[in-house]
């Protein structure tokens, strides 16, 4: 899915996110989660990735570990940055990362949460600008009703406090600073889950018709597996860590290569009556990160699981050019699609 | 195998095992009235599955919690009534006319109707192991001795296939993940043979492999123990997947009401065929926008006059809309709908 | 309004008249939350009358600080009447002038009243000079009567000091010990609790071993070392100082926990965070993230923290190593009445005792109803 070497903007390259399991009096290291382990992907400019997965997955983990909040374990994550070139976030200083900064932001999951409540909209939305030394004063207040009127807020209100704005007028809010500082490169994690069905249409609208305007590339992460597909160009599944299948959308949800991908689809309720599901049997839950299955973490759930899965952990391999999967049989197993159930 | 408890014989019961009629549920704050649910008629027919459709504020769990007569100051039941035709209630008592703590109510609630949450570690008891609960469930409206309801709890776990009940049993809530836990809630919940059993998104907070899976199973108990349910979600696809009946609500009113086939092929209300639109089709991609409704669910406080959708309406008729409300009328058999462009027999000539 | 050739004009402004009415400011939610809270209101009065009356103690007492009535050594309350030796009733409050003579058989001091002359109460009268807050000089009194009658509310101590005047002067002491203390605790307490819990590390770890070493420390003998080490020779307002620099030094590791505690778990807060990636100082994390969202529950732990201090004051004072003489506090009043004989004969000694009890019990009912303003979106 690599178009070519450096039409990207992001590249995440074998990053991991481990955390130590201490246990007894003097906190002796006795294991690791393995939150985020060896997940490498591309972003192309103005494309958007969906990372989907399920609770539990690593996905919010690897955001931040890519937004550098987390200190990776190892791995790199290369930014194309529009002025410095090549970055690799995972060990830039403080002053790359200051520059990095500006050009990439995050948009948060709880639109609760991600508004401090003791501040305006103007604070909220400016403190980019201010930081950045970009705006001040009255052409502060210009900037910020410019975005506020941008995310399809109404820019007298910007003096007023987050607790006065419903949940999807708070997702805007939170947009409008991710834009702020006119970034390239935009992490959502989540940014629907919390909002209302007529309420998440609006705002996925927003976040298309953004990345039209301002051509950003999204890393766009969820676990509604509709809305990744309407929003992405390119779809990577999570699974206990890891990554287990990446594709362009279309393969991935028309002809997936791994089982788990394949269960996934045939889980999602589907608002049609007539369709008469022919679901896959999945079995169990998701296993402890702490203590993944050995061999294919998917093994104990899965369907078509031989001898070799029980023993040996799949690498991700090319099936077809631009589609990668981490299964001993996904060149052999014919999987049914999203509308073959 | 004989069941736990004796099947009622159908006939002559009253086909429908709940009749809601013009139910007012409103909460008296102190910065207003919020009429939470404001004249819903509902039927739940014997064994059947009806489905409460709507967004976060549209009154549905509350409706739900009224049927249990468990709404909370401010909160109370201002008006209408809840005929429940059951086992000791044949006649259809009115279960808004019964005293909230009364006896007979308690021993409807989990006996006759149970109810299961979103979020199941909020019902259940963190310092109690789960075989404690159920049996506590069990012991509370069964008479059965202490041994004989922990047969009962390990049967109820194996009934709702948790893997090793005997060892589950045992087990705090936390132990469990989140899916087991509602599997746990729906144990317990089914432990008395419920007539009615009230479902409150009980999906929502699970992962879409358990959903499935959760789903599944409430359908396979459905079928083997008989009872009706009613199902409240905000998901259409949750609810194409388990209802028969549907009610849409909106701002604590149904706007349209159908069986759900009829629903899916031909929505009519302008609210139901917006929220079908403005979700994304799955195996559909387009590169186009969605189309979404526009505005945002007004605040209960200030609803607005006339059709309660009117300021968000594509539809929207000016001087009739924003000034009459419309009435739940039939268009066509067992399909109603509160809009004004099916008023005067708008729509009814299909039928 | 947006541009016609927006592609976000589609999107429409999301509908606000409708929510007009939620549109106010925190802190007038605060105070909405605060306003239902019944007890805390009526301890904020209670509050607010003592204070007013502590700063204006010269002016509510009808005697100043140190003027000694030698022949009223002990008094039981002298209390104005309405009513005269001849059963006339009157509006017109006044005392008769008491003569005190000490009995030669019993060696007690009896006092005979001298009906003859009625002594009004006048009210708003000219009477022993004093100064309110050290600079605004004034002589007139609540209420006075003209010599030779006394008027001696809660009666006097045996040095024949009129206890009513000065448990008002002791007020001041006792009232502003605690807000000196907290005010010092908060200070101390905000610091270390923001850095240690923001920041982490050894510094934090040192910083709660401290404060857990300090807090299981039994509180008394603490103080009384602590107040043991304040020099003899010191003045009276030195030693106010000293005094509550001792309370707070015991109390500000209380303090500092639940500040630490809250930094703890709002710095992982998504608008932290967010903050963090528009590269946000950590002072500007601090400043304008942390602080004001813990402001609001740092007053709610200091008005907490203030009965214990005043309590903390009356305990050092009582046991006679706080204030000194010729200062006075309620603590120090509450000194004369350690005796039970005393507590016998003169029991209207122990009235500085319902002040304490007064006021502590309004802080808290004030710190209660403040605790739920604090948090304004619960519910």
């Amino acid at each position: 899915m690599k178009p070519d070497g450096a039409k990207v903007v992001l590249e995440v390259q074998n990053l991991k996110k481990y955390y130590p399991i201490s246990a007894g009096l003097l906190r002796r290291e006795v294991g690791q989660v393995k939150a985020v382990d060896d997940i490498s992907f591309s972003i192309p400019p103005r494309m958007t990735l969906g990372l989907v997965g399920e609770s539990g997955c690593g996905k919010t983990t690897a955001a931040h570990t890519i937004m550098r909040g987390l200190e990776p374990t190892s791995g790199k994550v290369i930014f194309h940055h529009q002025q410095l070139g090549a970055i690799d976030l995972a060990t830039a200083d403080r002053d790359t990362l200051f520059q990095a900064r500006r050009n990439m932001q995050m948009v948060f999951q709880d639109p609760q949460s991600s508004l401090n409540p003791r501040m305006t909209l103007l604070d909220i939305i400016g403190e980019p600008l201010e930081i950045y030394n970009i705006a001040k004063g009255s052409e502060l207040v210009d900037r910020v009703a410019q975005l506020l009127k941008r995310v399809g807020l109404r820019p007298e209100y910007m003096r007023r406090f987050p607790h006065a704005f419903s949940g999807g007028q708070r997702q805007r809010i939170g947009i409008a600073r991710a834009l702020a500082l006119n970034p390239q490169f935009i992490v959502a994690d989540e940014p629907t889950s919390a909002l209302d069905v007529s309420i998440q249409a609006q705002t996925l609208n927003l976040l298309q018709d953004l990345q039209d305007e301002f051509s950003l590339s999204y890393l766009f992460i969820a676990h509604d597996l509709s809305v990744v597909e309407h929003i992405s160009d390119f779809v990577a599944v999570m699974y206990v860590g890891k990554i287990v299948e990446r594709a362009d959308t279309r393969r991935l949800y028309h002809a997936p290569k791994h089982p788990y991908t394949e269960a996934l689809l045939s889980s999602i309720p589907r608002p049609d009556p007539a369709i008469q599901k022919k679901r896959v049997a999945i079995r169990g839950e998701l296993p402890n990160p702490a203590n993944p299955p050995k061999g294919c973490a998917f093994h104990p759930r899965c369907p078509y699981a031989e001898a070799i899965c029980r023993e040996e952990e799949p690498p991700l391999q090319e099936i077809e050019s631009g589609h990668v999967a981490a299964c001993h049989f996904a060149d052999r197993l014919a999987l049914r699609g999203v509308n073959e159930f | 195998m004989p069941p736990i408890l004796s099947r009622i014989s159908v006939t002559d019961m009253h086909p429908n095992l709940l009749e809601i009629t013009d139910l007012r549920t409103h909460f008296f704050t102190e910065q207003g009235v919020v009429p939470a649910v404001d004249g819903v008629s509902l039927q739940v027919k014997r064994g059947g599955t009806l489905g409460v459709l709507g967004e976060s504020g549209c009154g549905k769990s509350v409706t739900g919690f009224s049927i249990l007569r468990l709404v909370r100051p401010p909160g109370e039941i201002v008006g209408g009534a809840i005929r429940y035709y059951g086992r000791e209630t044949v006649n259809g008592e009115d279960l808004t006319a019964l005293d909230a703590r009364s006896e007979e109510l308690r021993q409807l609630r989990g006996a006759e109707i149970a109810m299961i949450f979103q979020e199941p570690m909020t019902s259940l008891d963190p310092l109690f192991t789960v075989g404690n609960q159920i049996m506590e469930a069990i012991l509370y409206h069964q008479d059965v001795s202490k041994a004989e309801a922990g047969k009962i709890a390990v049967e109820m776990l194996d009934k709702v296939r948790m893997p090793q009940p005997a060892d589950v049993i045992k087990q705090y809530p936390h132990q469990l993940s989140g899916g087991m836990r509602q599997r746990v809630m729906i144990a317990m919940a089914l432990s008395c043979e419920p007539q009615l059993l009230i479902a409150d998104e009980p999906t929502t907070a699970l992962d879409v492999t358990t959903e499935a899976q959760i789903l599944e199973l409430m359908r396979e108990l459905q079928d083997e123990l008989g009872m009706a349910i009613m199902f409240i979600t905000h998901d259409l696809g949750v609810i194409a997947e388990m209802a028969e009946e549907v009610a849409v609500m909106y701002l604590g009113k149904v706007v349209e009401q159908s069986d759900i086939q009829s629903l899916f092929a031909d929505p009519q209300h302008p609210y139901t065929r917006a929220l079908m639109q403005s979700i994304p089709k799955i195996g559909q991609k387009t590169d186009g926008r969605l189309e979404a409704i526009r505005g945002m669910v007004p605040s209960p406080r200030s609803i607005p006059t006339g059709c309660p959708f009117h300021p968000r309406c594509a539809s929207f008729i000016a001087d009739v809309c924003n000034v009459r409300a419309p009435r739940l009328q039939e268009t066509k058999r067992g399909h109603s709908v509160s809009c004004f462009l099916y008023e005067d027999g708008g729509g009814v000539n299909e039928a | 309004m947006l541009s016609p050739e927006s592609p976000l004009d589609q999107v429409a402004f999301t509908d606000f008249d409708a929510e007009e009415t939620d549109v106010i400011s925190v802190r007038r939610l605060m105070w909405l939350r605060f306003k239902r809270n019944r007890l805390a209101l009526i301890g904020s009065v209670v509050l607010i009358i003592m204070y007013l009356a502590a700063i204006l103690a010269g002016f509510i007492g009808p005697y100043g600080l140190r003027e000694t009535h030698a022949k009223f050594p002990a008094s039981p309350p002298l209390l104005p009447r309405f009513v005269d030796e001849e059963d006339n009733f009157g509006f017109r409050p006044f005392v008769y002038a008491m003569e005190s003579k000490v009995d030669t058989k019993t060696f007690k001091r009896v006092l005979t009243p001298n009906t003859e002359v009625k002594h009004y109460v006048h009210f708003f009268a000219r009477g022993t000079p004093y100064t309110i807050l050290g600079f605004i000089e004034s002589d007139i009194h609540l209420f006075h009567v003209d010599e030779p009658a006394k008027v001696f509310l809660l009666g006097t101590d045996k040095q024949g000091r009129d206890l009513f005047s000065r448990i008002f002067y002791g007020a001041q002491v006792s009232l502003t010990v605690g807000l000196v203390g907290v005010s010092m605790s908060l200070i101390f307490g905000t610091l270390i609790g923001i850095a240690g819990g923001y920041f982490g590390g050894l510094f934090d770890d040192i910083s709660q071993r401290v404060i857990e070493v300090l807090i299981s420390f039994p509180q008394i003998p603490l103080w009384l070392a602590l107040a043991a080490l304040i020099p003899p020779t010191w003045s009276s307002v030195q030693r106010f100082f000293a005094i509550s620099i001792v309370l707070s030094l015991v109390n500000w590791g209380g303090l500092s926990r639940q500040v630490r505690g809250m930094v703890y778990a709002l710095r992982e807060e998504d608008y932290v965070i967010a903050a963090r990636y528009a590269s946000a100082s950590n002072w500007r994390i601090i400043v304008k993230h942390l602080l004001p969202n813990t402001l609001s529950h740092i007053l709610v732990i200091a008005t907490i923290s203030i009965p214990a201090m005043i309590l903390g004051e009356t305990a050092l004072s009582f046991l006679g190593l706080g204030i000194q003489p010729p200062m006075t506090s309620w603590g120090l009043l509450l000194n004369q009445a350690q005796h039970t004989r005393v507590l016998i004969q003169q029991p209207w000694l122990l009235t500085p005792a319902l002040f304490v009890v007064a006021t502590i019990i309004s802080f808290n009912f004030l710190g209660d109803g403040l605790r739920d303003a604090a948090d304004p979106f619960a519910n």
